[in-house]
This record gives structure tokens, sequence and C-alpha cells, in this order.
């Protein structure tokens, strides 16, 4: 009996592994036209990249192997890290401000009894504007003697502002620019959030005696977690791309005030010719989105649970 | 007899046949990459369609990109070893292929065309364009810094208009005077505009006694001239002659408070006569002022130039001489400066009068490094402009990290 089952489940574990290997075969093929391009166009220059983060490189010579160099330059104070640095604080600075006007404004929207088309089309336009047409723009308002701001200013009795000029002034300017271009998009999320809503709930509420304010946190809040997140990822992961905006209205300056990794990728590699400090920011760069993408997961299943 | 005459056929039949190959060879192809706006497209392609007519052995197809792209397009070239034959070249960017032995050294193919006539090249160019005396392009328009002035202001402020030999001097008092007198009353008028921290900065230090990068290749101006020639603008700065310059584009901003009339004179290389033409402002233009150590200014222009590794050298110094010569330039180059002389005839007055501005001026220095060290330069200067550094501490922190770039460049 014992080898009559043994057989047996020898040829059924034999059959399921002939179908399987059909199945994959399949699989693998429908795959092929994807996988292909894939490997060429992604994985092989990723991997390349990564490669080049140990070696110092022109373009034009045989690239020189240096060992950890570039990442100690990364880690040790640099414009690379100081980049890094630049960074984050852009989206310590735009995150909030742009999630918080999107939701305040998607809210206005969501209760305006007219017009809501028309308004929602205006908040939106930054989102399908070029960044560096919006950047030349930006820069032509910004400038000290000439620009519409400060003329703004003047009409007024104020005096001009230089905007990027002082370092501080100059991140606040591109922070202002950014957070007008990133807040369209945060307030059609919002505001799609919003009209999911079943307003039952907040009636409900209402008639429990709580305040605008307890339905609003209570309520609404954790209702949107999910485009909250959705934003926050999103958000998070363009302003790490930070390049057009800089180049156009600071070129990175005061200093190095509003470097910002993108912009050192760039003129590391194709001003300065030193790809492998180029590609070991690149490489920092995919660590930090990396992170994001990783905390997305995480707080996924949580706001699934909500 | 019989046997002749089939020889003579057969003779005839193999003319005939090769002759026929011979017809029909394809001619040889050439690649010449330029970086050109839409509008200098046409007659570009206009001159190259003539050259190809002319030489139905070459056929020579052009590959255009925006400036924003030609240089990576031609790192990828490099890296992938398929540089065009011919192609636009700056030293200030291309340092690395000059250095690097990817260019053609034209001096043999010179020395065998008689009708390439460089005595009516610009001088600057041909220098520009030299490394350990072996000449790698030539050049196809030229650049330098004039002063663009406002006679009007000159005038309403009683100050002599520039002339010739002014010294840098009297080119800070006229500034100074002007901006003193005519700001009042709520309106501002500024004396100078458009200080620029890229390589015009190099002719400047000249006309105070020094350069940028030395012979030694190190950063050269943390002297008592080049901290002179920082403290004479920064200066003008702080007693509000001249405004904070944008460290993005001083040159624009130069030109906008020029064109509201609110500016006395601004710092400007050849696009601001089509800037200022276009806007329809009255102005005059003056040669930059004499210092304590001669005449400040630098120049530099495009060039174009063969790859060392092309396997159609004389085809591609052919074409070469062709678009450079003075009757195309003086056809294609619609927007500066020819850098031929006999190419001037169609230059529009004030065009002409800046290509007389700018003659005679010192080649800029443009070693591998360079333009990181023009990049420091923005970025270490903008702290003297606003203020919050003064000129010794910038100096020695910019000779720092110049000397750095410098150092890792050449190690590259």
């Amino acid at each position: 009996m014992s080898v009559l089952a043994a057989e047996n489940a020898s040829e059924r574990r034999s059959g399921f592994f002939a179908r399987m290997s059909r199945e994959e075969a399949a699989a693998w093929l429908f795959l092929v036209p994807s996988l292909i391009p894939f490997v060429i166009f992604t994985l092989i220059p990723a991997v390349a990249t990564f490669v080049l983060t140990f070696y110092q490189w022109d373009f034009i010579g045989a690239p020189r192997y240096v060992g950890l160099k570039n990442w100690i330059d990364l880690f040790s104070g640099g414009v690379a890290g100081y980049s890094v640095m630049v960074t984050l604080l852009f989206a310590a600075i735009t995150l909030p401000c742009s999630l918080g006007l999107g939701l305040a404004l998607a809210m206005a929207l969501d209760r305006m009894p007219f017009g809501k088309i028309v308004f929602r089309s205006i908040f939106f336009m930054p989102i399908v504007t070029s960044l560096v047409a919006i950047s030349f723009v930006f820069q032509n308002m910004f400038a000290t003697e000439t620009g519409l701001i400060n003329y703004g200013l003047r009409l007024v009795g104020l005096g001009p502002v230089a905007w990027l000029t002082y370092p501080g002034m100059a991140i606040v300017s591109v922070s202002i620019m950014m957070v007008w271009s990133m807040t369209g998009l945060a307030m059609l999320i919002y505001l799609a959030g919003l009209q999911q809503i079943d307003r039952a709930l907040l009636e409900a509420a209402a008639l429990d005696g709580a305040s605008p304010w307890q339905s609003f946190f209570h309520v609404v809040r954790p209702l949107l977690a999910r485009s909250t997140l959705f934003l926050v990822v999103t958000q998070t992961i363009s302003v790490l791309q930070t390049f057009e905006a800089v180049y156009v209205l600071t070129n990175g300056g005061p200093g190095q005030a509003t470097t910002t990794i993108g912009l050192f990728i760039y003129k590391s590699s194709f001003r300065n010719f030193d790809v492998g400090s180029g590609t070991t920011a690149s490489m920092a760069l995919f660590g930090l989105m990396l992170l994001v993408t990783i905390f997305q997961l995480r707080m996924q299943k949580r706001v699934l649970n909500v | 007899m019989q046997l002749s005459t089939l020889a003579r056929a057969a003779a005839a039949a193999l003319a005939l046949a090769f002759g026929g190959v011979a017809a029909e060879a394809a001619p040889v192809e050439l690649t010449f990459a330029n970086a050109l706006s839409l509008p200098q497209v046409e007659p570009y392609q206009k001159a190259i369609d003539e050259f190809n007519a002319a030489n139905p052995d070459i056929h020579v197809t052009m590959l255009n990109a925006p400036w924003s792209e030609y240089w990576q397009q031609r790192q990828v070239d490099t890296a992938s070893g398929k540089l065009p034959d011919v192609w636009l070249f700056v030293p200030g960017f291309g340092a690395q292929w000059l250095y690097g032995d990817q260019l053609l050294p034209l001096d043999d193919y010179i020395a065998k065309d008689p009708g390439i006539n460089l005595p009516d090249a610009n001088q600057t160019m041909l220098k520009y364009m030299t490394l350990n005396g072996k000449l790698y392009g030539i050049g196809y328009d030229f650049n330098g810094v004039a002063i663009f002035y406002n006679p009007a202001l000159f005038e309403e402020a009683g100050v002599p208009l520039p002339k010739d030999g002014w010294t840098t001097d009297d080119f800070a008092n006229a500034a100074k005077t002007i901006s003193t007198k005519l700001s009042k009353d709520g309106r501002k008028v500024w004396g100078l505009a458009g200080i620029g921290t890229d390589w015009v900065l190099d002719g400047w230090y000249r006309a105070f006694g020094t350069t940028m990068i030395g012979a030694d290749g190190k950063y050269d101006a943390n002297n008592d001239a080049g901290r002179a020639t920082i403290q004479f603008f920064a200066d003008m700065v702080k007693d509000g002659v001249a405004p904070i310059p944008d460290q993005k584009d001083s040159s624009g901003q130069a030109q906008s408070l020029f064109i509201s009339g609110n500016l006395a004179m601004a710092l400007g290389v050849g696009h601001t006569v089509t800037i200022l033409d276009d806007a329809g402002v009255d102005y005059n233009i003056a040669r930059l002022p004499v210092g304590p150590a001669g005449q400040a200014g630098v120049g530099l222009g495009g060039s174009y130039v063969i790859s060392a590794a092309t396997p159609h050298k004389d085809e591609a110094f052919k074409f070469l001489s062709y678009i450079t010569s003075g009757p195309v330039l003086a056809k294609v180059v619609t927007t500066g400066v020819p850098a031929r002389e006999s190419a001037w005839s169609n230059l529009s007055e004030h065009m002409a009068d800046f290509a007389k501005k700018i003659q005679g001026f010192a080649a800029f220095n443009a070693p591998k490094g360079s333009f990181q060290v023009m990049d420091l330069q923005n970025q270490v200067l903008s702290g003297v402009w606003n203020g919050s550094v003064d000129v010794p501490t910038a100096m020695n922190d910019l000779t720092q990290k110049a000397d750095a770039a410098l150092a890792a460049a050449a190690g590259n």
C-alpha cells in the first residue's frame, strides 16, 4: 500500500510540475515584452549607476576606481550632503503647507454652491502647466528691482523685498513657488475624498452635539486618511526630485542655499564631469525614495483598517 | 585579331562597369552637430545644402539640438564612441574633450589649404582654440563684454559720455555721479548693473593686474589685484550705485533695468544688442575701461572642431573650412558677431559698433575645471554682494574651493 501511495504521489507531483512548467513558460512568454525593456532600460542602467558610485569618470577617459570615496564625500558634510539636507528642508516646508492649503481649498469648494468647476479648474491649472515656465514667471515676479511682487508692495507703501538675494529668503521664495504648484493636486484629491464621505455621518455627529471642529477632527479627518497618505507619498517623491524650480529660479544659490539633490546630480554629472559624485547622489535619492515607499506600504495597512 | 578585338571589348566592358560603379559610389557621409535656435536653422541648412551640391563626393547631415541638451548629447556620443565628425565647440564647456585628445589638431590641414585666410579670422578666437601650440578649432562667432549706456541719463546728470581709453576710476565716478544726482523724489536710478561673476570677471581681474586661473592651473585672484577687483564692485553695490547682482541672471536684470530707463550703464555681451534693439530703447556702446594694469575684457566664442576619431579627416576639414569662411559666416551668424571681419557686412549698426568695441581682448583661459570655478565664484561672491561676507574672507574661501575643484578636474 505504501509503495502504491508513493507511486501515486510521484505521478501527481510530476503531473503538477509538468503543468506548472507549461504555465510558467506561458507566464514568462507574456512577461518577455515588458521584461526585456525593463532589463535594458531600467535594471542595467540602475546597476551601472550603482557600480559607477565607486568610480571617478568624466564621460571621456576610462573610469578610475576610487572605492568608497564618493560615498565618504556624500556623508562628510560637503555640497552633496548639504543638498540632501536642503531637499529635506524643502519637503518639510512645502508638504504641510501644500496639504493644508489643498485641504482648505477643497473644503471651501465642497461647500461652494456655484462655480465649483471654474474654481477647481483654476486651482488645478498649476499641475498641468510646465514647471519650467512657472519658474520663469516666478523669477520675474521675484526680481527685486523690476518684479511684480515688489511693484505691488511699493504701491501699498512697503519697501521692496530681496526675494532671491539672501539664503533664508531664497528658500522661502522657492517654497512659495513649489507650494503654489503642489496645492492644486492636493485640492483635487481632497475634494474627491470629501465627496466620498457619507453626509449621514456628519449629520449624525451634528445630532450628537459635535461642533464643526469636532466633526472635522473625528469624522472627516480619519475618512480622508487614504487621500492624505496618497498625497504625502506622491508629493514627497515629487519634492525629493525637485530640479526645474531651483535650476531656473536660483541656480541653487545664493551660495548653496537652494541646491537640491536633483540640481547637485545635474551639476556634478553634466557640468562638472564628475559622474561618480552624481551617481552617488542619485543612489542617495533612490534610498530616500525607498524609505518613503516603505513608509507608504506600512501606513497603507493601518489606513486600510480605518 | 579576333583575340585583340575580344580583349578590347572586355576592357571596354570593364571600364564601363567600373566607371559606372565609380559614378554611383556613395558620397562620404559627415555628421555636423550644432546647437541652433529655430530661426538659425534655415540659413545653416541652406549653406549645408550648397556645400553638398558643390561637393557631390561629400554629404553633410546636420544634427541640431537645443543648447541645454547639446553638451549632454556629446557626452553620450563620447561614451558610445560616436562623436560627430564636425561639431560646435566652446572650450569652457568642452575642456574635457580638448584636454582629452578627442579633437583633431588642424595645423597640418591649414598648412595645405591656401584659402583658409586665418589673418581674417578673429585672433582672440584663434588663441582661445589653441592648446600647446596646436589649433583645434576655427571660430564662427566672437563675444565679449561692452558697456551699454543711456546717453539721456548721462546728459541729465551732466556727466561726459564714455570714450575709448577711459579708466576704471572714470567709469566708477560716472556711475556714482549719475546714481547720486538722479535718485531723488522716489525715483531710483542705478549707475551700473550686470556685474557678472563668470568668465567676464577674468577680464576685470586682468585690468587690475591678475587672472582668474593662473598658468600653474590654480586660482590666481586671491591677491591685492584680485581683492581690489571684487572690492571695486562691492563698493558700488554697498553705495547703492549698483543693485545686488541677480545670481541666476545678472545680465537679464541689467537689461530689464536699462529698458525701464532706470539704469545708466549695463555690462552686457552681444545678446544685449538684440534685446535692446528689440525693446527700441536709445543707447550707445562704450568699450570697457582701462584698469590700473591695462584694458579690461576677455573674449570667447563658439567654434567648430573635428573629432580626432573621424575616418574622414580631409572631407571634414573641407567642410570646416567652408562653414567658417567669411561668405558663409556672413549668412549664418545672425545673432552675434561673426568671428571673421570679412563677414561683418550684414551686421546692424549697433552690432557692428559692438563688434569694434570688443576687439583686442585677451582670450579667456578655460582649462579643465574652469566651469566649476565660475560656479564657485557665483556662489561665494553672492555673499559679498549681499554684504554677509567681506572680500578677504570670501576670496580665501573661494581660493580654497576653486583650487580643490581645479585639482580634481585636472585629475579626472
